[in-house]
């Protein structure tokens, strides 16, 4: 399966007072059409980064990452502009900068290409796609988090992208609303053939993925093909992760 | 126990025909009962199971479970039932790199608020059971494809569901591995009386079910030996 969206090789780094902090060394990731993958890692480890990377919302240092085969580094600002208008969904649970309601916040993607009535019909059925039909004349403010969450994904979906880029959808999430929100991702890239990467700082939020890379220290890893001789003594290179249990805001109530 | 009513999800892409996935599928399945159903890639398996696991809401028909319609579940309630009462193993192994295979395996009870301490103990036998005791503490890299594959299959089941689906489980796995894992899949299910509906094209996987029906064209028949072997051959 060709892919649809290829990062290879590539380096990012910043300056932070006097030290370069690198974000990304030598990353490479591929996703197909259909394919939910996430990756895994800590706040902070670069997630953000890596996504808007894969959008070149930033350039990288290294490396090359491609679309649909083609380097995005060659695009022209007018060419990148409508590859993102058009194929590349990103979705953030910023919300809308004014006090707009639901169905216009989620229409406004396609207004200027479609027409009102056109944008508007998109944006219902977006929304009904997220199951927050009746979320249309709400705003903002007056959502939960799990449904902001969900119009966020309406609002990338809306364009009818090719790839989603999902940025921590499931953050302060209560158990139900994060498989609501990690279903409708599968359900996007098995039903609609979207290819999504999706960031997550929480592992339980990882199940639905059809893959799951980590990132940390820069580097971001792959479960590799299985190795041709298998020790059956206990590894001792290195300490296993364990998981470091978040408190979810139901736990918390 | 699951009953599917002539359930119906045709899929369009882009102004092409539609894609008959799955198309008038009735099936029944018992508490303690192995399903299996044969078909090739793209014959619609992967969505009746998607169907079962409301990841996929059908056209029409109704996917009945205990005498609820899941069909007719909100994404809400579907999200409940997922956790609650089904155990999804899937095709692809997705355990997180760099992670015990204990704690690979209790995330989905972590998931559910469990604590990790208590995750880690109530998914512990079950590791035994599936012959992993001694590499609770690898990592998936260090591990082969067989024992991630029954890694998943620990984490499906560490939630004691009612209903497990599973799909392609020996996909990834040679001939050897394939039944150690179907011979561990359908030993603990039947322990546990549970209702099983497992998609393949390996016929090996006929001699562990109950029953084996055929999927071709999004249609489903009767098995016939001959034809599972015709689609383990296209697939």
């Amino acid at each position: 399966m060709n892919p649809l969206l290829s990062l290879e090789a590539v380096g990012k780094s910043y300056l932070r007072g006097p030290h370069r902090l690198r974000v990304l060394k030598d990353v490479a990731l591929d996703v197909a059409a259909g394919q939910l993958i996430a990756v895994w890692g800590k706040r902070g480890a670069g997630k953000t980064t890596l996504l808007k990377i894969a959008a070149r919302l930033e350039k990288p240092d290294q490396g090359v990452v491609r679309f649909d085969g083609v380097d995005l580094a060659t695009l022209r600002e007018a060419e990148h502009t409508r590859l993102m208008l058009e194929k590349i969904g990103w979705v953030r649970r910023a919300g809308p900068k004014s006090d707009l309601e639901m169905l216009d916040y989620v229409a406004l993607p396609r207004l200027a290409e479609r027409g009102r009535r056109q944008a508007y019909a998109l944006a219902r059925e977006a929304l009904e796609r997220v199951g927050m039909a009746e979320c249309a004349g709400q705003r903002w403010g007056s959502l939960s988090d799990g449904e902001r969450s969900l119009v966020a994904i309406a609002h990338g979906i809306v364009r009818a992208p090719k790839l989603l880029l999902v940025d921590d959808p499931t953050a302060n999430l209560d158990v139900i609303e994060r498989e609501q929100v990690n279903g409708l991702l599968r359900s996007l890239a098995d039903e609609e053939g979207i290819a999504v990467l999706m960031t997550v700082p929480d592992m339980p939020a990882l199940m639905h993925a059809h893959h799951i890379a980590s990132l940390s220290g820069g580097r971001l890893a792959v479960p590799p093909p299985e190795p041709p001789e298998l020790s059956h003594e206990p590894p001792r290179d290195e300490e296993p992760g364990r998981v470091i249990q978040l408190r979810s805001r139901e736990q918390s109530a | 126990m699951l009953e599917l009513r002539e359930v119906v999800k045709h899929y369009r892409i882009g102004e092409g025909e539609p894609i008959r996935a799955v198309d008038g599928v009735s099936l029944t399945v018992k508490e303690g009962e192995l399903v299996a159903l044969y078909g090739p890639s793209g014959s619609g398996k992967s969505t009746l199971l998607l169907l079962i696991a409301a990841l996929l809401r059908p056209d029409s028909g109704a996917v009945v479970l205990d005498g609820r319609d899941i069909s007719g579940l909100s994404d809400q309630q579907a999200a409940r039932y997922r956790l609650r009462e089904l155990g999804f193993v899937r095709q692809t192994l997705n355990l997180t790199p760099g992670v015990s295979a204990l704690d690979n395996a209790a995330l989905k009870l972590m998931g559910m608020d469990v604590r990790a301490r208590q995750a880690r103990e109530r998914v512990t036998p079950l590791m035994d059971e599936l012959g992993l005791s001694d590499r609770l503490r690898h990592r998936p890299d260090q591990l082969s494809m067989g024992e991630r594959q029954r890694v998943m299959i620990a984490r499906a089941l560490s939630t004691e569901p009612k209903l497990v689906l599973a799909d392609e489980p020996t996909g990834s796995l040679d001939s050897r591995r394939g039944k150690e894992v179907l011979e561990l899949l359908t030993g603990i299910c039947r322990a546990r009386r549970l209702a099983v509906v497992l998609v393949t094209h390996d016929p090996q996987a006929a001699a562990y079910a109950d029953r084996v029906h055929t999927l071709r064209d999004g249609q489903l028949s009767d098995y016939a030996p001959e034809r599972a072997l015709a689609c383990a051959d296209a697939g």
